[in-house]
């Protein structure tokens, strides 16, 4: 895949495709910097990485139907789910890499903003456990 | 509804409809991460979710004049824990059952007012949640006028599970007549929507002002119809009365 302008990505959180409420996919894939700097170091920072600690902060766009997003994530507050988000709605392959893993829904966000507002819920939930890829 | 544009969000605190005087809101439902990473957690970190917690953010154009007006509730409810309840649309406190968010909450920092010379003078409002935030419904609608006694419109909001509650706010909002008039506003369930034979479950103290309550009663209830019934007394009385209802 060449460079590409982020149009279809897609997104699913406990095996919920939303993909049709969600605008902004930001996924972080992070170690804990460790430092072993020594007397032997040189002068510079020397560091190993430590544990992952992943995150994926998401812009949905509210919809409070039945059985739509205010609703799927009520129900998913608090528990460790799936999910899976790659950046293109093609096939998942070598190119188009899907990534997955458990988050914790640690936040909902049931109203946000001021008269006039597009109804939006920012949130970020942290992963539990390692992030994966996989291609095909 | 689908994605929707805010143009018409429903705030209600204490004894008061802010959303006439609100242009600005933001309601947090979060919990605490706890860490259970382990030797065998692959390297990478391990959470669950802890204790919970929530809190509102609101901003709104100053008024005061009586306790229905923001300035008024504010001060008259300062540190003090009242009942919150919040809708993403104005269908939502027209008819019973339209989507609300409610629990009790502490009001902590307020900006009374503000602005510069030429602004539009404005408070702003944080407040923390004192209970579980309840997504649940409008079992009442607050522009309805009630003169006398009679039952609301019946809602299956299911059975509450051992170790959870069915959350219940009142907001009354004004109150005519002379007597003394008074409110008395019960939640009753059934296990059937005709209601033949209810039970009572929550009770909230006579009104006679305009004013909030926040109450709850505990699981199990295998009940799954819910209403709301009111009892109106005085001399040509009338109420404006808001009661939310909530599972959590």
């Amino acid at each position: 895949m060449t460079k590409k302008v982020l149009l279809d990505a897609q997104l699913g959180i406990a095996n919920n495709d939303l993909t049709d409420h969600t605008s902004k996919i930001e996924l972080n894939d992070e170690f804990e910097d460790k430092e072993t700097t020594t007397f032997g170091s040189g002068g510079a920072k020397e560091r190993l990485g430590g544990l992952e600690e992943s995150e994926i902060s998401i812009t949905f766009k509210q919809d409070y139907d039945d059985n739509s997003l205010d609703e799927i994530m009520w129900g998913l507050r608090r528990q460790v789910v799936t999910f899976a988000c790659r950046a293109d709605e093609d096939a998942v392959s070598a190119s188009n890499p899907e990534y997955y893993g458990s988050l914790l829904v640690k936040k909902w966000v049931p109203l946000n903003g001021a008269v006039g507002d597009v109804a939006e819920a920012d949130v970020t939930f942290p992963l539990s456990g390692p992030l994966q890829r996989r291609t095909s | 509804m689908g994605k929707l544009v805010l143009l018409d969000a429903r705030l209600y605190l204490g004894g008061a409809d802010l959303s006439g005087d609100g242009n600005k809101l933001e309601l947090n439902d979060e919990a605490e991460v706890k860490t259970t990473t382990n030797w065998r957690s692959g390297g990478a970190r391990e959470v669950l979710a802890g204790i919970a917690d929530s809190d509102l953010a609101a901003d709104g154009y100053f008024e005061a004049g009586s306790l229905a007006l923001p300035d008024d509730q504010f001060w008259a409810t300062r540190r003090q824990t009242v009942p919150v309840s919040v809708a993403p649309e104005g269908d939502g406190d027209t008819a019973a059952g339209g989507l609300f968010y409610l629990t009790r909450m502490l009001t902590l920092q307020r900006q009374v007012f503000g602005g510069g010379l030429g602004d539009v003078n404005a408070w702003n409002l944080s407040a923390k949640g004192n209970w579980p935030l309840a997504r649940g419904v409008c079992a009442h609608p607050s522009q309805v006028p009630r003169t006398s006694t009679a039952t609301g419109t019946g809602l299956n909001l299911g059975a509450v599970a051992t170790g959870r509650h069915l959350y219940a706010n009142l907001h009354v909002l004004s109150v005519a007549g002379t007597s003394t008039p008074t409110l008395t506003a019960t939640v009753v369930s059934d296990d059937n929507s005709n209601f033949t034979s209810p039970t009572t479950r929550v009770s909230f103290a006579a009104a006679t002002a305009v004013s909030g309550q926040a109450t709850r009663v505990a699981g199990p209830v295998t009940d799954t119809w819910w209403r709301v019934n009111w009892a109106v007394t005085g001399t040509t009385p009338s109420f404006l009365f808001l009661v939310t209802l909530g599972v959590e």
